[in-house]
């Protein structure tokens, strides 16, 4: 799941570079989503099936330090990722850069976390 | 549950419309997970984006500091509005009418006689030249769902030679 996450991360740093915002949008949140989810399966023995985004959210929101401030990036992260995926507008891209700190910030805690 | 969605959805929507009185709110449940809520937020200037998105966390930590259900802010800008979301603009905002107004007197001749917008309502811009003459711009959505300025009395203001007489 490491490797999972990481090249997530990559690809939409690539799509971003590329001007492909819907998708650089989604394998972003993906790449963090993934270091979340892993930490969780690990630490925590996460293994729902259902709601499992909603679940990720709630994590971030509430463990490790800064969770306010990050629960509230992830959570417009994962707004982005659902607008992407399912409504007619593209994400604006200044506002996607506006989160890319912290997201990567929440990805490397949470991979660290799980020690992977 | 759902009728616990429904009243969060109908508070939730109260609070920002008392708060940014002039956006439209509409609440769906995300298609991924029951237990979140697309909050919609549109016709947002976007220098006041940032502040809808902050407003919306502020309510997820009071009304559900359980984080039983999740509030996704997804705050749409004017132009994002008008292009995939027309049915949320039917009215348009005061500052986006001037700065059509003023875009359309750079193009057009009133725009070498010095015309500037004043002032401003939701369907149409007053331009001055000097305190003296007057004119107004309609609005027609006919153009493609565009706005497209169509003067309404400013030709019979220049037939007056009003123009000569204020410059």
């Amino acid at each position: 799941m490491r490797n999972k996450s990481d090249e997530n991360w990559q690809v939409g740093q690539r799509c971003l570079n590329n001007g492909d915002i819907n998708a650089a949008t989604s394998r972003l949140y993906y790449g963090v989503f993934q270091a979340v989810l892993t930490w969780a399966r690990i630490r925590k023995g996460y293994n729902k099936t259902t709601d499992v985004h909603g679940d990720m959210c709630r994590f971030v929101k509430t463990e490790g330090k800064h969770s306010n401030h990050c629960g509230k990036v992830f959570a417009e992260m994962r707004g982005f990722r659902e607008s992407a995926d399912y409504q007619p507008d593209t994400p604006p891209i200044d506002e996607i850069k506006e989160l890319l700190d912290t997201c990567d910030k929440i990805r490397a805690y949470y991979l660290q976390q799980a020690g992977v | 549950m759902m009728n616990t969605i429904s009243n969060i959805k109908a508070i939730i929507a109260n609070r920002i419309k008392q708060q940014f009185r002039n956006y439209p709110v509409a609440i769906l449940e995300s298609p991924e997970d029951t237990s979140t809520l697309w909050v919609r937020v549109f016709a947002v200037p976007p220098e006041n984006v940032r502040a809808v998105k902050n407003y919306i966390h502020i309510l997820q930590d009071q009304l559900l500091p359980d984080n039983d259900i999740i509030l996704l802010p997804m705050v749409k800008n004017i132009e994002v509005t008008r292009q995939h979301y027309p049915e949320y603009m039917s009215q348009e905002p005061a500052a986006y009418v001037t700065q059509i107004a003023e875009k359309f007197l750079l193009e057009t001749e009133l725009g070498q006689n010095k015309w500037q917008v004043v002032s401003c309502s939701s369907f149409y811009s007053s331009i001055y030249h000097t305190p003296m003459v007057k004119t107004a711009l309609s609005w027609d959505k006919s153009m493609g769902g565009q706005l497209h300025p169509v003067p309404t009395y400013g030709k019979e203001v220049a037939a007056n030679n009003e123009l000569a007489m204020a410059a």
